[in-house]
């Protein structure tokens, strides 16, 4: 067994690795694909998860498309799905607003969207371990924030228990050129 | 070799489960009530946050509106019994008992807080639970505000410090904070602290009332009598905004505003109780602008009150005032039966009937039954209490009362001189010693801390003997 250990290791330390490609800055999420999330968000009493497909140009990616993932559970507050491809250029999930009709459980309503506008430690968790360079969280039509992986991934180091998102990174949508992609980051 | 093959089969399975990907949304660590009803929650939640904002009867309105909706919201039952103004403890026990009774189908973090809830007076037993409540729910301001606010005193500041930090929009944990670190002598920062509870909740009447005390309390009467008018305009009910307007009108001579500012808050009171209490404060600021007559008939009216609201503690408390204001005053004759009165109501042995026996007699000049009584407080002086200043300021006294000023300087040597009561004898000691300066200066200091509270009947005892220094 120590053998067997000992050649990993000097496999890994014999190989020069590559410099890491660096991860792109910017996030555009295409005009009509946003309007599509956006109706998505403001509709969905549960949570989901979606994989933001597109492409990336130097340091910046453009989402125009989305697959979902393998839907194993979707409740008001939590959900999990199967992964998401390697391709995807980020994970969008959603925050629904607590209050439900027809619930037994009420959770406050008078928190504001701002309030759910914010990683779970179960997100810090999860995102952190993910490969996508960025994290998208939708509360309803108008409210989104995001993170960069790195940023995700220095919550998780920190242990922290919620990510709130660093300023300038949580909008209500303000097309740059009126007809054209929205940029989020 | 089969344990080889499990760590193969382990390690190939573990990437897989990484790849999942599982969410949770913050909601999911905030407090949940059971109910079918968002009316119901929405008026719950606007009761909780009335509740950690101190504003009580606007509380209980939201709890009785849940209720009303649904009848079963047992957590609103047990946060009304803990809040609602006049009860008494065997009462909220019970209501709050009666209601987890019949929380069936409740969730465990409603359970804990209920519970935590009905052990509030005893903090130690309060915040292990207010604590496990934070572990079913990391997420929620207010189970995080209630475990800080009832942390034990070392770490109490870093407590509420740390919800603030965790939660930088909650208002409510503004507030405590500010008064924590005003206490720990930290001014600056509570003042910031206080503003930062005033931009978060302006529409919140206890916000500006607490920025009007600050403000009251670091000498700028004017801007704090703006926040506390701002603080009833915002709701008229809210009472303790129109003490505050009272203690201004007190600190800066204006006696008979004070009292038509107690006046309304009697107008709005929040309970019986409570008007029995604002009573007393009438009685007091007739007695600090010598009106024995007027304030001694007050006194008479709220234990009338009392007794009509059958409640011992708080008859015990007026006879006790009373038996301090006949021995300022030297009403001798009547301090016996007051002291006898209070301790039939209250009970002997609770330590102030101890301490009122002994600084009613002590400043009557019955220093047998002072010394006496004395000797019991000395035994329950620990460093973290104030007995011991207590205990230093009666022995003063009598030596006072005794003619010897040297002697009662050297009783109160170590006691600290914030202590109003300190204060006033050093100053007694000075002039009788002939340094009048000094006499006036700590006889100025005690007239006009801006630290003013109408329940504080201690502090204004003291405002009165130094009222009447001739310095």
């Amino acid at each position: 067994m120590i053998d067997l250990l000992s050649i990993l290791v000097l496999a890994m330390s014999s190989a020069t690795p590559p410099p890491p490609p660096r991860p792109p800055g910017r996030l555009v999420v295409d005009s009509t694909l946003l309007v599509r999330l956006q109706t998505l968000a403001a509709g969905l009493q549960l949570e989901i998860v979606l994989c933001l497909t597109g492409t990336t140009h130097g340091d910046s990616v453009v989402a125009t498309g989305f697959t979902m993932p393998d839907p194993q559970l979707s409740a008001p507050d939590h959900a999990t799905f199967g992964p998401c491809p390697e391709e995807a250029v980020a994970i969008w999930h959603n925050h629904p607003l607590a209050s439900r009709a027809g619930d037994t459980a009420q959770g406050d309503p008078n928190l504001t969207p701002r309030e759910l506008c914010a990683l779970s430690e179960t997100d810090i968790r999860t995102m952190s371990q993910g490969t996508q360079p960025f994290v998208v969280v939708a509360v309803d039509a108008n409210t989104w924030c995001w993170w960069s992986r790195a940023q995700v991934r220095d919550l998780a180091v920190r242990n922290a228990v919620r990510g709130d998102p660093v300023r300038g990174q949580i909008s209500s949508f303000q097309p740059i050129i009126s007809g054209t992609a929205t940029r989020l980051y | 070799m089969k344990a080889l093959v499990a760590v193969a089969l382990l390690g190939l399975a573990l990437p897989l489960a990484a790849q999942q990907v599982t969410v949770a949304s913050p909601a999911a660590a905030r407090l949940r009530v059971t109910t079918t009803s968002e009316e119901a929650s929405r008026q719950f939640f606007a009761g909780v946050s009335d509740a950690r904002n101190l504003f009580f009867t606007r509380a209980v309105t939201h709890f009785d509106k849940a209720l009303e909706v649904d009848t079963n919201l047992g957590l609103a039952r047990a946060f009304r019994a803990s809040v609602v103004p006049g009860f008494t403890q065997a009462e909220r026990v019970a209501t709050i008992d009666s209601a987890i009774a019949k929380m069936s189908s409740a969730t465990t973090a409603e359970r804990v807080v209920a519970l935590a809830l009905r052990e509030f007076p005893d903090k130690v037993r309060a915040h292990a639970l207010w604590e496990t409540a934070v572990t079913l729910l990391p997420g929620d301001p207010n189970v995080a505000f209630y475990a800080a606010l009832t942390a034990p005193a070392p770490g109490a500041v870093a407590a509420i410090r740390a919800v603030t930090e965790r939660f930088p929009d909650d208002a409510a944990a503004f507030n405590i904070l500010a008064y924590q670190l005003w206490q720990a002598g930290d001014h600056d920062a509570a003042l910031t602290a206080v503003r930062r509870y005033v931009e978060l909740a302006p529409d919140q009447p206890n916000a500006q009332d607490s920025y009007a005390e600050l403000l009251q309390w670091s000498g700028r009467s004017s801007e704090a009598q703006s926040h506390y008018a701002r603080s009833v305009q915002l709701d008229a009910s809210f009472s303790e905004a129109y003490i505050g307007s009272a203690e201004l009108a007190q600190l800066s001579g204006r006696g008979s505003e004070a009292r038509r500012q107690i006046q309304q808050a009697i107008a709005h009171s929040p309970s019986r109780e409570a008007t029995v209490n604002y009573t007393r404060n009438v009685a007091r600021s007739f007695l600090m602008d010598g009106m024995v007559k007027e304030g001694m008939e007050q006194f008479a009216a709220a234990l009338k009150g009392a007794q009509a609201l059958n409640r011992p503690k708080l008859i015990a408390q007026i006879h006790q005032d009373m038996a301090i204001a006949d021995a300022q005053l030297g009403r001798s004759t009547d301090i016996a039966s007051h002291v006898a009165a209070a301790a039939q109501a209250g009970g002997a042995e609770d330590p102030m009937q101890i301490e009122i026996t002994a600084a009613a007699n002590a400043l009557a000049g019955d220093t047998n039954v002072a010394r006496q009584a004395i000797q019991k407080l000395t035994a329950l002086a620990q460093p973290d209490n104030q007995y011991a200043t207590r205990t230093s300021v009666m022995r003063a006294l009598i030596a006072l009362r005794a003619n010897k000023p040297a002697e009662a300087l050297t009783q109160l040597q170590g006691a600290p001189l914030d202590d109003p009561w300190v204060r006033t004898l050093t100053a007694e000691c000075y002039l009788a010693t002939g340094n009048v300066a000094d006499a006036r200066a700590l006889k100025n200091q005690v007239l006009n801390d801006p630290q003013l509270n109408f329940d504080d009947a201690y502090n204004i005892a003291a405002r009165i003997r130094a009222a009447k220094i001739k310095a």
